[in-house]
This record gives structure tokens, C-alpha cells and sequence, in this order.
């Protein structure tokens, strides 16, 4: 095994014992509903990083995200309420729903660009909503309550975390390049060889994949799930998110993750307002950095250009 | 014989955009295509490399069929290209830009590399140290870090046959390659594309609208106009040809 590996795992075990430390000796003293912030900024991390992929660094246009996580969701508290699968076992199965999902849609929609996809993926958002507003089996209208609660922030941010080094260790990668190759030129990829619709059906089936493992853990949590919570508009705001942190970075969207479910607590004495919050935050985005905050940066580099620079000065 | 159109042609609607042509490139032959604008030249290309489907005729790559096999299936074939208008990753670096293209001779799975496995290592070193072997032939070694969008012009283009070259292609189509550059900078990369021919064993098309690069490397010319061929031969015999001439020039008047 290489140095950079045994560096990365060690890294990994590293993050894993500071969220299960945090789990054990802070959380039990901290203030619910700052915890209950943390752990809903974990989901949204999980979410944001698949639709990064798709649309960041791949550059196919989805707005269909919460659709995947509706199902990831649905099915894997299905899996706990019918068939008694143990919660931490129906979560990663949830995920896996959610990626046949994703393999379901992004096979036959793929072939489309631009706009066409658009149009798709935001149907499938609203037949997956308009389905479990109408099967019985999975509560209407009202969605399904009863549903174990397992999700602790411990549980959450491992999650978090596998999910960050599985997206690093993606992108930097031979799959990685062809992602970008994919948004960067089409036509160049596939003449040199590239099947590009599976690279586009890949960056759609992983996606979609940690978007489940995000619902998932939301019903966990919340002990309950309805239709409502997987709407079109959660897909718009995770797509805010991955274009105000900057498409082509994978930090940068998980920074505006972060801020935008939490200024939204911060301002919520103001809450008829944050609607006119949010949108002047994106036009002005718009005007000064429509690159996003982090363009096609990661933090890292950002920190490590910090550093040279305090090193000549 | 590596490359033979016959009664190869499409129509775009009532368009005829090619009709009717036959073309035989001979294993490790140089050829060139050439005509005035709008003869069809990358139309031609984009028939072979299966951008487009002949609604005529037939492409044969060896002893076999290529059409509607598709562009991934045409590379996958042994066809590599540069387009007229270059199209680099402008994200990737030069080094990725060039990774990009052996991406279809690794075997690793997704999996191994997010899990970073030792198949993973083996085919990133690999990949690294023969983009670089193959950027230093090409005078690309010292800006291979660099994004591909930062490089100067003459680069690119260089970095485009780099890229192809990556496919390891049996026949590699060149779409003005000359085009924007000086004479001298022509002049080198006149003496490149040779070059690449004899280093790389690759059987060479090539589209190009600078005359004395055309004459002064391919071994075999194809004149279209109007999407049809209106002469073939050596370049000597191209030169010489009035049809030729006109086509280019224009008929005499009265004449």
C-alpha cells in the first residue's frame, strides 16, 4: 500500500474518531437544537456532494435531486417499518435503491443534454412524489410515521465522511478525469474512445446514491417522512447550494451547504424575510462571483495559497 | 489497404453534403484532403469517425466495417482525430488532458480507485509516466501542469495530436492543423506530423488548406469540391491538374 493511501486511511479513521468523540463526551451537554442544526447540515452535505458531481464536475444539468432522495428515504424506512431491517443496515440499502433509481432514469435520459435533462429529471422529482402521495402502502398523503429513530449526529457525519472520501478519491481519478472530460468537451471525449453516456450514467448512479443514503438518515431522525419534504423546491435549494460553493469544487458546495441551513436558523426572527434573504445573496452572487464562492477551487488550495502568501510576506 | 470509402455519401435534407467517394489510404501512407471551403473535407472526417452515418456507400477500417458503429466505437476501432476547432479538457491540466485519452486501455473499476486499491496505484503511475514520455516528445514536458486553457496556441494544437497519439491509434486524422499558424510555425509542424508518422507507425489523413504543407508531406491528395472528388494523385500530378486549378482559382473567363 503507498504512503498517500496509508496517509488517507489514517486521515479517515482520524475524522471518525473526532465525530464519534464529539458523539460521546459533547453532544449529550450541547444544545439540542444546535445539534439538530449539525446533524441537518450532515444530510445537506450528503446530498449536495452527489448533485456536485453531476452538475460540478460533470456538468449534466439535474433537478431531480430530492427525487433520489425521496427514494432512498421511502425505501429504506419501508425495509425497517414491513421487514425489520435493522436501521444501520436499511440505510446504505436505501442508498442502493436510490442508485437503481438513478441507473432507472439516467440510462434512457442521458442521451439528452442541457435543457432536455432538466425537463426529465425534474419529471422524475414529481412522479416520485406524485407515487408515494398515492400508494397506500407508503401513508399518502401523510407519509409514514413510526419509523425508528437511529440517526444521531455520530451516525450522520460517519456517513459525511465516507461519503467525502469516497468523492475524493473519485475525482482524483482516472474516472475523475473523464467526468470533467464529459463537461469540459463531449464530442473530444467520445473521439477518444470514452463511452460518455456511461461516464454521465456513473456521475448520475453515485449521485444519486449518497442523495438515498440522505434521505435515509433524514427519516431516522425525524421518525417520519411525507411526500412534501422531497419536493421540487429541496431540489432547487441543493442546486443553490452547488452553484453558489462553485461547479467544479467539491468544498465549495459543501461551504454553502453549511451556511445555507444555517443562516436560515440565524435568521429565523426574520423569517418572512429569508426568502428576500436568499434571493439577494444569489444575485449578488451573480454580479460579483458567478463563478460561485469557490469556483473550481477546493479549500485546501485556498488555505495552501493563504500560506505562501504569509510565507513571502 | 487501412482505410477504403466506397461510394461513400450523405445528404443533409436535399443537401448533398458528400457523394459518391472513394477513397483508398494505404497502410502508413500520408494522404491528404484538400478542396476549397465548404467542399465537404470534415464532413469526410466526421463520416469516418462516426459523427455522422453514411446514408451511401460503405467505410471499411481493415477487413472490416465501421459505419454505424458510432464515434466511441470508431476510436475503440483504432481511428484517432483533432478537430478544426481545437477541443481541449480547458479544466484539466496538460498531463490530464493527455490521461483522459488512456483512459480506455485501464482496467481498474471505479470501486478500486475509491478505494484506492494497488491496481489503482499501478495504473496512475503508468498513465503518468507515459503522458509524460509522450508530452516531452512533443516539447510539452515543461508545461504539462498547466491548464490546458493557459496554453499558447501553437501548444494546443500540438497538445490535441499529443492526445490522440495517447489513443494509440492505427489511423490518425488531422483537421487543419496548420491553420493560424505562420509559416515558419507551419513549417515545423509539417516536420512534426512526419515525424509522428515514422515514430508512431500511425497512417496519417489529413484536411489542410496550407499548400505547402500539403505538398510538401503527404505522399497522396484527394481533391473534393462540392462534396464530390475531383482529382487524386501525387502531389506533383495534383499541381499540374487544371481541374484542380479551377476549382481553386475559378475558370478563365470566355475560356
Amino acid at each position: 500500500m503507498s504512503r498517500s493511501t496509508l496517509i488517507g486511511y489514517a486521515a479517515l479513521a482520524a475524522g471518525l474518531a473526532v465525530v464519534w468523540g464529539i458523539e460521546i463526551f459533547a453532544i449529550p451537554w450541547t444544545n439540542p437544537y444546535y445539534a439538530n442544526i449539525a446533524i441537518r447540515v450532515g444530510f445537506n452535505l450528503l446530498a449536495v456532494m452527489g448533485l456536485a458531481l453531476v452538475l460540478g464536475f460533470t456538468g449534466q444539468f439535474s433537478l431531480g435531486h430530492a427525487g433520489f432522495m425521496a427514494v432512498g428515504a421511502y425505501g429504506s424506512a419501508s425495509l425497517a417499518l414491513h421487514a425489520h431491517v435493522p436501521p444501520m443496515l436499511a440505510i446504505p440499502l436505501g442508498g442502493c435503491m436510490a442508485a437503481v433509481a438513478g441507473l432507472a432514469v439516467g440510462v434512457p435520459s442521458l442521451r439528452l443534454s442541457g435543457d432536455y435533462l432538466a425537463v426529465v429529471t425534474l419529471g422524475f422529482n414529481q412522479i416520485i412524489v406524485v407515487l408515494v402521495q398515492n400508494v397506500p402502502a407508503l401513508g399518502g398523503a401523510l407519509g409514514l410515521t413510526d419509523v425508528p429513530v437511529a440517526t444521531t449526529f455520530g451516525v450522520t457525519f460517519t456517513w459525511v465522511l465516507l461519503g467525502a472520501v469516497f468523492m475524493r478519491n473519485l475525482l482524483a481519478s482516472a474516472y475523475g478525469r473523464t467526468f470533467a472530460a464529459v463537461r469540459d468537451n463531449e464530442i473530444a471525449t467520445r473521439s477518444l474512445g470514452v463511452d460518455t453516456t456511461r461516464v454521465k450514467v456513473t456521475a448520475f448512479v453515485v449521485g444519486a446514491f449518497w442523495a438515498g443514503i440522505a434521505g435515509s438518515l433524514l427519516g431516522f431522525y425525524n421518525s417520519s417522512i411525507f411526500p412534501k419534504q422531497f419536493e421540487f423546491d429541496r431540489s432547487i435549494e441543493l442546486l443553490t447550494m452547488v452553484v453558489l460553493g462553485g461547479t467544479g469544487s467539491l468544498s465549495g458546495p459543501f461551504l454553502a451547504a453549511g451556511l445555507l441551513t444555517a443562516l436560515p436558523e440565524a435568521l429565523r426572527e426574520f423569517s418572512q424575510y429569508r426568502m428576500v434573504v436568499y434571493a439577494t445573496l444569489l444575485i449578488a452572487m451573480m454580479g460579483l462571483r458567478p463563478q460561485g464562492i469557490l469556483g473550481k477551487h477546493e479549500l485546501s488550495d485556498v488555505v495552501r495559497g493563504l500560506w505562501r502568501r504569509r510565507a513571502v510576506a | 489497404m487501412l482505410l477504403e470509402l466506397q461510394k461513400t455519401g450523405i445528404r443533409f435534407g436535399g443537401l448533398r453534403a458528400v457523394q459518391d467517394l472513394d477513397l483508398r489510404v494505404e497502410r502508413g501512407q500520408l494522404y491528404g484532403l484538400i478542396g476549397p471551403n465548404g467542399a465537404g473535407k470534415t464532413t469526410v472526417f466526421n463520416l469516418i469517425t462516426g459523427i455522422y452515418t453514411p446514408t451511401e456507400g460503405d467505410i471499411r477500417l481493415g477487413d472490416r466495417s465501421i459505419v454505424g458503429i458510432g464515434p466511441v466505437g470508431v476510436a475503440t476501432a483504432g481511428v484517432a482525430r483533432t478537430f478544426q476547432n481545437i477541443r481541449l479538457f480547458g479544466g484539466l491540466s496538460v498531463l490530464e488532458n493527455v490521461q483522459v485519452a488512456m483512459f480506455r486501455h485501464q482496467s481498474g473499476t471505479l470501486f478500486e480507485s475509491v478505494l484506492r486499491a494497488p491496481r489503482f496505484h499501478r495504473e496512475e503511475t503508468e498513465s503518468v509516466a507515459a503522458a509524460h514520455e509522450l508530452l516531452k516528445t512533443f516539447g510539452l514536458a515543461e508545461v504539462a501542469t498547466l491548464g490546458a486553457e493557459e496554453l499558447p496556441y501553437g501548444l494546443r494544437r500540438r497538445l490535441e495530436i499529443a492526445r490522440a497519439l495517447a489513443t494509440r491509434p492505427q489511423l490518425l486524422l488531422l483537421d487543419e492543423p496548420a491553420a493560424g499558424m505562420n509559416p515558419s510555425e507551419a513549417h515545423d509542424l509539417m516536420h512534426l506530423i512526419r515525424w509522428v508518422r515514422d515514430t508512431f507507425h500511425v497512417t496519417i489523413l489529413l484536411i489542410e488548406h496550407h499548400m505547402p504543407v500539403v505538398m510538401g508531406i503527404c505522399e497522396r491528395i484527394s481533391v473534393l469540391d462540392h462534396g464530390a472528388q475531383i482529382a487524386v494523385g501525387t502531389p506533383r500530378e495534383i499541381r499540374d491538374n487544371p481541374v484542380v486549378i479551377e476549382a481553386y482559382l475559378g475558370a478563365e473567363v470566355g475560356a
